[in-house]
């Protein structure tokens, strides 16, 4: 009778779990399914068929893509955004690191410098990126100006008016704005290490370097990694530090891909390219997420 | 001698320090500074001899800056809910039960926190109609959910597994069922990371810009940032008012960030970046 009632109790908590569990991971499925999940198929769908805004979707096989890969400044986003993720993640990855490391030296008023080195991470991105712009400006900006009186330059220079410069902006941009972010990620691993450590050490004479090279750099070199594939996933992504700043220009030379697929779609109406252009680079983007998952957890 | 080397050590830090923080934080003191030019001096760089709340009196008078303010502030506040709603429910839901595809929905979640959100634009905004929610507010903040919450369900799960959960069989036990347990104790045991996954959802959806000019289409829904970013359409670029705006849509996240701002990297280094 006893034993009837338990395993009569156990199935009630057991059906009770299994409502619990439907009901509570309802609302993120539903996110997931209807924002994720068949966004993801329909892209895939369009990169396949003629789709322009307001007409029906009719079949085509690979045209788009041949199309695309006939485009100039498509295939010139590609490398742009090539060379704008290696460049932006590689560089703000290790300034991120000799921040933090600083960071975690004990001097006076820490706190307070914190405080102030977060500040770039913590003003929302539009401003930030008009005031860049602001700071660039040819006509009005600081930075002509103080060249200009240093004598560092003769005259005004265009800084979005030619690919090199507008480009170089564009890639110290997201060092600038992010690397804060990744500096505080890094800061917290550092001050996990056992500080005996670095004390032990100073004690039998290892120098700075040393320090860094035997005992810090075991400790983050994994976290390192990682960051870094995290920070390129989603640097590839980056669409604003483009659009805002130059705009693709000049004459569409600095598009990446998150801008030249929003161009396609919004401003030639061609949604079927636009979701091509996307798709084109799955291949990259979806084993880089296997990989990333891999080592979440494993790390975990 | 040993001395004399920690000195300049220390003096080197100390230099190295203030160079970098002062390079580092200058655009953004830059910025408030413009808002505090007047006509006058707005287009001399270096010239910061008259300082005034002009533009700012322009900024807090401009009607529309003013709708897309309180945009700005509903979208934030729909998608900190709505996040709140689905990451809290999955995160406690896979710290704590046992099921078959549980590996399953933790992994489509890190596959989420992973995708470029920008990459999905076109068909989200083609799908987008085919919902109706196109050109309301509740397209942003579905779409803002939906990106912003993975990383909220992870730090949960990591957050709940760090609580006790003695409690929870206790009432158990008596009888109380995953539903009672889940609202009556566990909730006020978690309010720092609730306030923590509200910062993030906020600040978040605040930063929204793409899915904001691809799913709304007239200024009157404009988020602030999509208005202020407007302004450089126009013919003669209102660089004053312009930074003033940026100052009032700043500053108060700014503040509130500074004071938070431990809670989010303890956050990020639990959930999404594993020891």
């Amino acid at each position: 009778m006893r034993h009837i009632t338990k395993a009569n109790e156990e199935m009630k908590i057991k059906k009770e779990n299994v409502l619990f569990i439907m009901i509570f991971s309802a609302p993120f499925a539903l996110l997931f399914l209807f924002f994720i999940l068949f966004p993801i198929f329909e892209e895939i769908y369009y990169a396949f068929v003629i789709k322009l805004v307001g007409l029906p979707p009719r079949f085509t096989g690979l045209s788009n893509f041949k199309s695309l890969l006939r485009n100039p400044l498509y295939v010139r986003s590609l490398l742009n955004t090539l060379f704008f993720v290696s460049i932006v993640v590689n560089t703000r990855m290790l300034l991120a690191l000799a921040l933090a490391v600083l960071l975690n030296q004990e001097f006076k008023g820490r706190k307070y410098v914190r405080a102030l080195m977060i500040l770039p991470w913590a003003l929302p991105i539009v401003p930030a990126l008009l005031t860049w712009r602001w700071m660039f400006n040819p006509d009005y900006g600081l930075i002509n100006e103080l060249l200009l009186k240093t004598g560092l330059i003769k005259s005004k220079v265009n800084w979005f008016g030619t690919y090199s410069t507008a480009f170089a902006i564009a890639i110290l941009f997201p060092i600038w704005k992010f690397a804060p972010f990744w500096a505080s990620i890094f800061l917290a691993r550092l001050q996990a290490i056992p500080r005996d450590l670095y004390e032990a050490a100073i004690v039998d004479g290892a120098r700075p370097l040393q320090t860094f090279r035997y005992i810090t750099l075991p400790h983050i070199k994994d976290l390192y990694v990682l960051n870094t594939l995290l920070s390129t996933i989603w640097t590839m992504g980056d669409f604003i530090t483009i659009y805002l700043l130059t705009g693709g220009g000049p004459a569409g030379t600095t598009h990446v891909l998150a801008t030249i697929g929003y161009m396609f779609a919004f401003q030639l109406g061609n949604l079927g390219v636009a979701s091509a252009a996307f798709v084109f680079v799955l291949p990259i983007i979806i084993p880089l997420i296997m990989l990333i998952m891999w080592m979440l957890e494993r790390a975990g | 001698m040993v001395l004399k080397a920690l000195k300049a050590e220390k003096v080197c830090i100390y230099l190295a320090v203030i160079l970098v923080t002062s390079l580092m934080s200058f655009p953004v003191f830059w910025m408030f500074l413009n808002a505090f030019k007047s006509e006058e001096t707005i287009f001399k760089p270096l010239d910061f001899s008259s300082l005034t709340f002009k533009f700012i009196i322009t900024a807090l008078t401009d009607r529309m800056f003013l709708i897309q303010l309180r945009n700005s502030i509903i979208i934030s506040l729909g998608t900190v809910i709505l996040t709140l709603i689905s990451s809290l429910t999955l995160g406690y839901v896979l710290a704590r039960l046992r099921f078959k595809g549980k590996t399953l929905i933790s992994r489509l979640a890190i596959f989420t926190y992973l995708i470029p959100a920008s990459f999905l634009v076109v068909p989200i905004f083609v799908l987008a109609i085919k919902y109706g929610v196109y050109n309301s507010f509740l397209a942003v903040i579905f779409v803002d959910s939906a990106f912003a919450s993975p990383y909220c369900i992870l730090v949960t799960r990591e957050y709940v597994r760090s609580v006790p959960v003695e409690i929870e069989e206790a009432a158990q036990i008596d009888g109380a069922s995953r539903f009672i347990i889940f609202f009556k104790i566990l909730l006020p045991l978690i309010a720092p990371l609730i306030a923590a996954i509200s910062m993030f959802a906020f600040i978040y959806s605040w930063n929204e810009y793409l899915y904001v000019i691809a799913l709304l289409s007239t200024e009157e829904q404009f988020t602030a940032p999509v208005g202020i970013a407007g302004l450089l359409g126009s013919d003669i670029i209102p660089w004053g008012k312009l930074f003033a705006m940026s100052t009032i849509f700043s500053l108060p996240v700014m503040i509130f960030y500074l004071f938070v701002e431990k809670y989010v990297v303890t956050g990020l280094t639990l959930g999404a970046v594993k020891r």
